[in-house]
């Protein structure tokens, strides 16, 4: 007991998610000749492109996004890869630097729905009874809402700056968490090894964070992925119609509102935004799709193997 | 003499059964599961105390309810003279020091994100450390910790315990899953432990080592155990007495030797009696009792095993349901369901207690009278004679029951006997 | 039926996986055969085999030949037709089997008219009630979904399927272990009247040494993907030839058991190419030559008797 509290958090999460996180992912670096694999690294590789782009955004871009460097609506060519918009700027510097706002509030938004809906999914899936009702029917409420429009209603609420996006944003995916954990759970808590840990006298908490969540942890990377590929249009959607940013700062969801109107004449202005973020979308699906068919056949076969053996 | 270390009283659990909202406005009443209704026994230190019985006997309601995974609804159980039926949370926890269960199946009885060296290392380190003198401390460290848990490795025959500490569930073979699940509960140090059929899941040809094991084990720690099962053929070997539980009661009970040599209880007897006997010299004609077990929610009334007893007498609890059924039972034959179509169909008769009434609407209910009373003169045999009555009320035909004999446990030949043969 | 040769090999990720491997099993018209084996031993998969009824990862070889025609050559809709028809298959947990989103009558109903087109939905309700009365099932189930039934009562419906067509031959896939031993009893006591009145051949699959010893004329015992030893009942419990046979006699616990003796070791993993005798190292009659070179089965002594082993 004292032991195992002592060490602090850091070890206790090593040691739980640690050891089946550890095979998890050996099997899943096996499984990455297979086309599910293939898919995830593709995922992954296109991600980490855009996040390094983000980062070295300044030793990359080859002009500053925010001042005009030619005539307007320069057709692509040249010194202008993705050619010019119609302020002037230079598309492809501001696509650059443009990914790093949608990285941040996606990072910091799902970080959010995370550490709210884990736990509170975790207790009301094992704990259930009233607690469970109302948060259930609390949570549906929120996800019954239209994504978008309900990001909206908060940023209109809670004013603009990129945190409050983040937290609009956040508030919209916790019922996803909740709901996929929340069942999960309570599923897992059916189980004999639950039954059986309860009879050796095993404290709840206990329960909860060493038996129930390591089994119930392996959904989470999928709902991560998927839920920050859904994050992205969605923030793309709130720029686009103007809320939250402070002007002036590249964003690609802006930036289309910026230069729709004006598609006919420079296609590009809004043709290169539109594109990245449907490649960053794309790209989270794919890690979260492919980790799915990887993840979810192990169990499945874990589950068989035990069977077979019986 | 033992002191008895476990002493259940007329213990009752019953489950409330989910109705749904219509059924329960229309319905009323409280709807439960009856799984165990009214059972008494003790188990003396030491001795290996059999519970068999089939599925639905209320023998796993009845481990779950000693290691306090579910609630008694009402009755008496004392261990060491200390009540234990509805401990508090402290109680229970030393009570599960005491008390502990193995399962079936070993396999979901382990978590599949943990090592099987955490599994054990995690109830150490929840009970602490038991001492030689009986007392339990929390380990000083990791290594203690670590050494305390291959040694209860070595105990149950998993060695070398380094090369087992890391394995995980899936990596193990069925055998030796139980035997970590075993491990696990004796590092608490019981000294009742509940099996749930712990062979039921393995191999015929590894079943002997398993009980062998189990064996070992209780000499070694002087372990009492509630052995249960649905094999008798395992009870017999393993057990010093057993009883033989039917819908949530016993029926008989006593030295397993006593009942094995002559078998009192005619369900005691159907169950010897169809068990498949491996050498095919010996095939017998078996007479088996007819129909399968009722739901526990509406058990038979009287003794519960008189719809499908060969040997019922007329006062065993015969009730509106069974002449039901028997009319069921005819009719299977479409000849007999034709000519007798005047008293059916089967779907138009209710039961209510010890009456069974067919309204007839504006028929005339003397002919269905008279077929009835013609139907239950040719099946004859104790429903027959248990009926006191086939009359018309009003537009109804009711066929009533006479009140069976109270039924009681009696002692009979060295062993306890719930039947009215005696 | 006959098979020979009938070879089943998974392709799993982690490697072929041998089932069942040169498989020689006949049965006659209107006998019982059992196939006992321990879990993995691949009796399931020989059963499955017979009717094609495997996964997609399954490669057979061999052949089968049923009533004279080699199933092989069957196209699949020809297998369809025969599945239900000639072949019917019983499994072993009835919970599970049947949808639970029909009734009875439906699930009659839609199985002959697989088969026969033609048939009207009364004539169709009129051939199951036959067959159900056959069964011991009351009529009035017909209407009930299978969640409102017991589980005997869907074993015997299952049952009832399978007789609609008057099949030469029965597999039953462990069709009682999920059940009680009175209720056991029962369904086997029905499958053997059931089977005097159709005329019906069994392949009786378990792992249940007593019901095999009750029931079956023949018997083969399957251990490793391989048929360790056939021959009819009464003398081969009288004396088993096979080590493995011997061992698992031995360690069957019933009602005159004294001294517990169990089969040392555990069965082998069947991944991957192997020599030699499967049981050899846990045979204790092994010899050298049993490590290296595998005993091909063959005749011995009386009653059509074959043993795979180098004792003979």
């Amino acid at each position: 007991m004292a032991v195992g509290t002592a060490r602090g958090r850091t070890t206790i999460l090593g040691r739980f998610v640690g050891r089946p996180a550890g095979r998890l992912f050996a099997h899943f670096l096996k499984e990455s000749g297979t086309a599910a694999g293939i898919i995830v690294w593709i995922g992954i590789g296109i991600v980490l492109a855009i996040i390094v782009m983000a980062i070295f955004a300044p030793f990359l871009a080859p002009f500053d996004p925010n001042t005009k460097v030619a005539d307007p609506e320069t057709a692509p060519g040249g010194r202008f890869v993705m050619g010019v918009d119609r302020s002037g700027q230079d598309v492809l510097s501001r696509i650059i630097w443009g990914a790093r706002i949608p990285l941040a509030i996606i990072a910091v938004a799902t970080t959010i729905s995370l550490a709210i809906g884990l736990p509170i999914g975790l207790l009301s899936g094992f704990v259930g009874g009233r607690l469970d009702r109302i948060l259930v029917l609390v949570m549906d409420s929120i996800y019954a809402f239209p994504g978008l429009l309900l990001a909206i209603v908060i940023a209109a609420i809670i004013g603009r700056g990129i945190l409050n996006i983040s937290v609009a944003i956040a508030i919209v995916y916790i019922p996803t968490y909740f709901r996929i954990i929340r069942n999960h759970v309570a599923a897992v808590k059916q189980e004999p090894y639950v039954e059986a840990a309860i009879a050796l006298g095993m404290p709840r908490r206990r329960i909860i964070l060493r038996y129930v969540l390591p089994n119930v942890a392996q959904s989470i990377p999928v709902i991560f992925s998927v839920n920050a590929a859904d994050s992205v249009l969605t923030e793309a959607g709130l720029t686009f119609l103007g809320l939250g940013l402070p002007p002036g700062i590249p964003d690609w969801g802006f930036d289309i509102s910026l230069n729709w109107q004006r598609f006919e004449a420079s296609w590009w202005a809004t043709f290169y935004p539109g594109l990245f973020i449907l490649i960053l979308t794309t790209a989270l699906t794919f890690v979260g799709e492919g980790l799915n068919d990887i993840l979810n056949p192990l169990l499945r076969k874990k589950d068989f193997k035990a069977k077979v053996e019986a | 003499m033992n002191e008895a270390l476990l002493d259940v009283q007329d213990l009752r659990v019953y489950f409330p059964v989910f109705q749904g909202f219509v059924q329960r406005i229309l319905g009323g009443g409280d709807v439960k599961v009856h799984a165990v209704d009214g059972v008494s026994f003790s188990i003396a230190e030491g001795e290996v105390f059999g519970l068999v019985g089939e599925s639905g006997c209320g023998k796993s309601t009845i481990a779950k309810t000693l290691v306090g995974l579910v609630r008694a609804t009402s009755g008496r159980i004392r261990f060491r003279e200390e009540d234990i039926t509805h401990p508090g949370p402290k109680a229970l926890f030393h009570v599960r020091e005491r008390i502990q269960l193995i399962y079936q199946d070993a396999h979901a009885a382990l978590s599949p994100a943990m090592t099987v060296g955490e599994a054990i290392a995690d109830v150490l380190r929840t009970h602490g450390l038991a001492t030689e003198s009986g007392e339990r401390v929390p380990p000083k460290s990791e290594d203690e910790l670590r050494q305390a848990v291959y040694r209860i490795f070595d105990d149950v025959g998993l060695r070398p315990p380094v090369f087992y500490y890391d394995k995980y569930p899936d990596e193990l073979s069925g055998g030796q899953k139980q035997r970590v699940v075993a491990g696990r509960v004796l590092a608490l140090r019981p000294e009742l432990i509940v099996a749930d059929e712990p062979v039921a899941m393995l191999d015929m040809s590894v079943r002997a080592r398993m009980l062998e094991f189990l064996l070992e084990l209780k000499a070694k720690y002087n372990l009492t155990y509630l052995f249960i099962t649905h094999d008798l053929a395992t009870a017999k070997f393993m057990c010093d007495r057993i009883a033989i539980m039917y819908l949530g009661r016993i029926v008989e009970m006593g030295p397993a030797r006593t009942i094995y040599a002559d078998p009192k209880h005619p369900y005691t007897r159907a169950l010897l009696q169809a068990i498949p006997i491996p050498d095919p010299e010996r095939r017998t004609k078996k007479v088996l009792p007819r129909g399968e077990v009722p739901n526990a929610i509406w058990p038979p009334a009287g003794c519960r095993f008189h719809p499908r007893c060969p040997v019922a007498l007329a006062t065993c609890g015969w009730e509106g349901r069974d002449v039901i059924a028997l009319l069921e039972e005819r009719w299977l034959s479409p000849e007999l369901a034709e000519r007798e179509a005047l008293a059916g169909p089967v779907e138009e008769w209710e039961a209510e207690g010890l009456l069974a009434r067919r309204d007839v609407g504006k028929s005339d209910p003397a002919p269905v009278q008279v077929l009835m009373q013609r139907i239950v003169q040719e099946t004859g045999g104790p429903l027959a004679d248990a009926i006191r009555a086939i009359r018309v009320e009003g537009s109804a035909i009711v066929v009533e029951f006479r009140a069976p004999d109270p039924l009681v446990p009696q002692e009979v030949e060295g062993r306890v006997v719930e039947c009215l043969l005696y | 039926m006959e098979s020979k040769g009938l070879s089943v090999t998974f392709d799993t990720p982690d490697g072929p996986v041998h089932a069942v491997t040169d498989v020689d099993l006949t049965i006659e018209k209107g006998t019982t055969v059992g196939l006992v084996g321990e879990s993995g031993c691949g009796k399931s998969t020989l059963g499955r085999a017979i009717l094609r009824l495997l996964p997609e990862n399954a490669r057979i070889s061999g052949t089968v030949r049923f009533d004279g025609i080699d199933l092989s050559t069957r196209s699949p809709k020809e297998m369809r037709d025969l599945r239900g028809r000639n072949i019917a298959m019983i499994f072993q947990d009835p919970m599970t089997r049947l949808n639970p989103l029909m009734r009875i009558r439906d699930h009659f109903i839609e199985t002959i008219q697989a088969h026969d087109p033609g048939v009207t939905t009364d004539e169709a309700v009129s051939r199951a009630l036959r067959v159900l009365a056959d069964v011991r099932v009351p009529a009035d189930r017909m209407n009930m979904y299978p969640h409102e039934l017991s589980g005997g009562m869907r074993q015997r419906i299952m049952i009832a399927l399978c007789l609609l067509f008057k099949p030469a031959l029965l597999i039953a896939d462990e069709p009682t272990t999920a059940l009680d031993v009175i209720l056991e009893a029962q369904i086997l006591q029905l499958l053997q009247s059931i089977m005097h009145g159709y005329n019906m051949a069994v392949l009786l699959i378990t792992h249940n040494l007593g019901l095999v010893a009750e029931f079956a004329d023949r018997v083969a015992v399957m251990y490793a993907g391989r048929i360790a030893e056939e021959g009819a009942t009464v003398p081969l419990f009288r004396e088993p030839y096979h080590p493995y046979t011997q061992g698992l006699l031995r360690s069957v616990i019933d009602l005159d058991t004294t001294k517990l003796y169990s089969v040392p070791g555990a069965p082998p993993s069947l991944l991957g190419d192997s020599v030699g005798c499967p049981f050899y190292p846990r045979c204790e009659k092994r010899m050298a030559v049993c490590e290296t070179v595998f005993p091909e089965i063959r005749p011995v002594g009386e009653d059509r008797r074959k043993v795979a082993c180098h004792l003979y």
